[in-house]
């Protein structure tokens, strides 16, 4: 490392363009990670801003939080205002607020007497919704991730999805850049003005961050940026050399460790600072939080050590807390000066208060949505396989709309896959797909959606990867999974786009699957019968959490959040080694959730044809037909099923069988 | 140098993941971000045979172990075994007050039908604020029906502003509250307690909640705190008609400051 005593110059603005910096200062954290943890909450912060910025600058209060925390903030680009997400109190919400710098240059504040606010301040956005991260976007508004008590719980259960919204400067117009469950993170502008961000989330039942970019008003729709990702960039940074600059941290474990990144031309993201490890590794020389790029190729940065230190998840087993201060950092040598560094509380995410310069990329036109009058956000495309060919497989869509807080505080996603409400009127609702493989339809506006291929039994044949969704008027086309997201190939001459497209956005018309309503009644007339899957026959068995072997009872019995019934269709069929993890034995479960042609209970129950039917097989192939060995087929059998209940149970099922009933928990 | 870190990131999981995360439960050699880490690494297999390491980590002094214990168990299925063990943590006269928040916390994590009774007698009979406040937010979390009550007893009776607050909170997330202890709540000493009522009375649950808008309405133009003011129009926002218009027009040219941005941003997004 470089010497790290050098006094910063005095001429900042000759040398780098700023004489002053906006910074946060946190009282400190027992580790790194937690104090970029979202939900951190440590009374006593402040906004300040140091002119000039060295080390006996002048300290000004911005915002003065004795009882309260902040969640991150931002330099508009003409450098005269701040937004800022400030708690006032433990009973508060993290809110943004828009600081006037001139005000409070000539003596003005922010918070006065009562709860009011002073003359520097405007407050931009209200309610119980946590609005953290702000970032000036080119077109002057602010993006922003909210949190909100009735969105969509987040996909491990834990909490609320953090989603991406945009605010105009003065807070109005909220609009919803994101849709997916899960956690928005990272989110940053590129050169060429879109918005760059990160999602945490649920892919295929594993925990990762996924990379996405969106223009800035969403209207195509965020899109995949790259593979998944095994650390995390926070607040990426633009450095005018067609590279993106971040803070890396870990991405397992605590939210430890960091230094800055860049990512490369195939999209990974590398550690650039000599001598600090991307990882949760020991890291003896410290670590870096928040860098902004500086004109000379140096970085505004956080940064922090400790004395005899190995800043990682493990500072707080040794005793140590990491003191966070204001440096400018050389990524070629590691070498760096300090600015400052107030030892009593954490000094963090280092603004230039400036004039910014808006790259021409970033100036070009912000993609706006039509007004079209009508509510909902429609979908158009083909349906093709991997070929680019015609699935003739493929009759009917069904779209699941992820389910609210509201209905159901904590289910999303079950074991990787997907909960949700059948969009349109009763459960059997779907959108055709027409003979050219063209589809037409508008769904419900600002909601995550997931499409299903069906094939004519009404099973999902395949489910689309991402939730997608928009605002109203939005427009979402693709032409096949494989193909190019953005437009659909000759749509306007498909036979979809001849009539209308298929309305399904009305939410009063969804369908919410409660088993107890919808299945245990079915359960009970044909297999909960004496002699079968009643509590003293137990006919089959399964191998039930405890890695126990149970017989199969289809009784409506209560059994924790959910039933006995549910609990043994359900229940994951595997035995694993105690120690290890390691499965021993494993079969599909009964009931596997999104899935209906995998759910064994449907293969031995078999479904008859629903749509198209010309020419199909009546029975399913990939199931049992009737006359076969299961009982409830048997002739003399007074318990079978008609054809809706089996096709109740395979939508159902491919909606992610849920349990329902306020409060269930996967 | 670029390639050096290269190797560094391939090979990143394999530190991370170092060594049976099991043996990184035991809280006598390990602090809590070491904890966290091995139990968000066991939740990716859950081997049953952390359950007997994690009960005792209930109780942990460090509230995002215990919360984080208790996440675990009940993606483990293991919440009736969980809030036994926290039940047991938090009835225990002699365990720290640290010990008795964590296990309020977990109880709360672990959304265990059984952990009501528990959360009920902590919220209702224990002298420590912090644990009545805890106890509160818990039940709030559980979203089950059966604590309207201790909890209303709570919003009217408790002497604590914070465990009043705590307690309006919980009221808009359990599903049988009515909403009239909240609308009393909105005249409460406290601002904290009015805000949290607010905010529980905007839930789509209350929408129809006879005199709602009007409550509201007195709030915008008469509180003493411009939060309170300016939540008062946030909430009236999304509801009523012309007499909540009028109201919001006029809260512009209120000598809160707070209070006439929060009403200039209803009347947009009426608009």
């Amino acid at each position: 490392m470089a010497a790290c005593q050098d006094p910063f110059p005095r001429k900042l603005n000759e040398e780098l363009g700023f004489s002053s910096i906006v910074f946060a200062q946190r009282q400190p954290a027992t580790n790194a990670g937690s104090l970029v943890a979202p939900q951190s909450f440590r009374p006593g912060g402040r906004l300040v801003w140091l002119d000039p910025a060295t080390p006996t600058g002048k300290i000004i209060v911005l915002a003065d939080l004795p009882a309260g925390d902040l969640y991150g903030h931002d330099v508009s680009a003409d450098g005269k205002s701040v937004v800022a997400s400030l708690r006032i109190d433990a009973h508060d919400r993290a809110h943004l607020y828009g600081i006037d710098l001139a005000i409070i240059a000539e003596g003005g504040s922010c918070f006065v007497a009562n709860g009011d606010l002073g003359a520097a301040c405007r407050r931009l956005t209200f309610g119980p919704t946590n609005d953290t991260r702000p970032t000036y976007l080119p077109d002057g508004r602010i993006a922003f991730l909210r949190e909100d008590p009735q969105g969509q719980v987040d996909f491990q259960g834990r909490g609320r999805s953090r989603v991406l919204f945009a605010v105009e400067a003065d807070g109005s117009h909220a609009l919803r850049l994101d849709i997916g469950p899960g956690h928005s993170l990272g989110l940053g502008v590129t050169g060429e003005g879109q918005l760059q961000f990160n999602r945490w989330t649920l892919r295929q039942g594993v925990a990762q961050f996924l990379p996405f970019r969106s223009d800035l008003n969403a209207v195509a729709g965020p899109v995949p940026d790259g593979a998944a990702l095994a650390v995390l960039p926070m607040a990426p940074q633009w450095d005018g050399q067609d590279e993106l600059l971040a803070a890396c941290v870990a991405a397992l474990g605590t939210w430890a460790a960091g230094t800055v990144c860049r990512r490369n031309q195939e999209g990974q993201w590398e550690g650039i600072v000599p001598g600090l490890p991307m990882g949760a590794g020991c890291s003896p020389q410290g670590r870096v939080r928040d860098p902004f790029p500086l004109r000379d190729q140096r970085l505004l940065v956080s940064y922090a050590t400790v004395p005899q230190g190995c800043l990682n998840t493990e500072d707080g087993d040794h005793g140590m807390i990491p003191d966070f201060g204001i440096a400018i950092l050389d990524p070629q040598d590691g070498g760096r000066r300090p600015v400052f560094n107030d030892p009593q509380r954490a000094d963090l995410q280092p603004r230039p208060v400036m004039a910014r310069a808006i790259d021409e990329g970033q100036a070009g036109i912000v993609p706006q949505l039509p007004d079209c009058g009508q509510p909902g956000v429609t979908f158009a495309g083909f349906i093709m396989d991997a070929q680019q060919q015609v699935n003739s497989a493929a009759k009917r869509l069904r779209v699941l709309q992820g389910l609210s807080g509201k209905i159901a505080p904590w289910q999303m996603e079950i074991g990787g896959r997907t909960v949700g409400a059948v969009c349109g009127n009763g459960s059997g609702a779907t959108v055709p797909i027409a003979a050219d493989a063209s589809f037409h339809f508008r769904a419900p506006a600002d909601a995550p959606l997931r499409l299903q291929v069906l094939d004519s039994y009404g099973a999902a044949i395949d489910v689309d990867p991402q939730w997608r969704g928009g605002p109203d008027c939005a427009r979402r086309t693709c032409s096949g999974c494989h193909a190019a997201a953005t437009e659909a190939v000759d749509f306007d001459a498909s036979l979809a786009a001849q009539s209308p497209p298929v309305d399904i956005s009305d939410q009063g018309t969804q369908f919410s699957f409660d088993f107890k309503r919808d299945i245990q009644p079915i359960l009970n007339a044909s297999c909960n019968t004496a002699g079968c899957h009643d509590s003293e026959t137990l006919a089959g068995n399964y191998v039930n959490l405890s890695g126990n072997l149970q017989g199969i009872d289809l009784t409506d019995e209560p059994a924790g959040r959910t039933s006995i019934a549910y609990r043994s269709l359900l229940s994951v069929d595997t035995i694993r080694n105690d120690s290890t993890g390691r499965i021993l034995v494993s079969h599909r479960p009964y009931v596997v959730p999104g899935s209906a042609r995998e759910s064994r209970v449907i293969g031995r129950l078999g479904v008859p044809c629903r749509y198209d039917c010309d020419g199909q097989a009546p029975w399913a192939d990939w199931a049992m037909g009737p006359g076969k060995t299961h009982p409830e087929d048997q002739a003399a059998w007074s318990g079978t099923l008609t054809d809706e209940q089996r096709w109740l149970l395979v939508d159902w099922i491919d909606a992610g069988a849920p349990f329902l009933g306020r409060g269930a928990s996967p | 140098m670029r390639n050096l870190w290269l190797v560094l990131l391939l090979a990143w999981p394999s530190w991370a993941q170092a060594g049976d995360p099991l043996q990184r439960l035991d809280p006598d050699l390990y602090g809590p971000g070491t904890l966290i880490a091995a139990m968000e690494e066991l939740s990716t297999y859950s081997p049953a045979q952390a359950v007997a390491e994690l009960l005792p980590l209930l109780g942990h002094e460090d509230i995002e172990v215990a919360r984080t214990a208790a996440w675990l168990l009940r993606r483990m299925g293991r919440g009736p075994e969980g809030a036994q063990a926290a039940g047991t943590v938090l009835a225990d006269g002699e365990a720290s007050v640290a010990s008795r928040l964590s296990a309020v916390r977990a109880l709360g994590e672990l959304r265990d039908s059984t952990a009501s009774a528990a959360l009920v007698t902590a919220l209702g009979g224990n002298s420590d604020e912090a644990l009545r406040v805890a106890a509160a937010r818990a039940l709030g979390q559980l979203h089950r029906p059966g604590a309207v009550d201790a909890l209303t007893q709570a919003l009217t009776a408790d002497e604590s502003e914070t465990v009043r607050a705590s307690a309006a909170q919980a009221l808009g997330q359990v599903p049988d509250a009515d909403g009239h202890a909240l609308l009393s709540a909105l005249q409460d000493s406290s601002a904290s307690v009015r805000l949290e009522a607010i905010w529980s009375l905007a839930r789509p649950s209350f929408a129809v909640l006879a005199g709602l808008d009007e409550r509201l309405i007195e709030l915008l133009q008469n509180d003493q705190n411009c939060r309170v003011q300016a939540e008062a129009a946030w909430a009236l926002s999304g509801r009523g008609d012309q007499k909540v218009q009028a109201a919001l027009e006029a809260a512009r040219a209120s000598n809160c400051r707070l209070a006439a941005q929060a009403a200039s941003w209803a009347i947009t997004t009426r608009k």
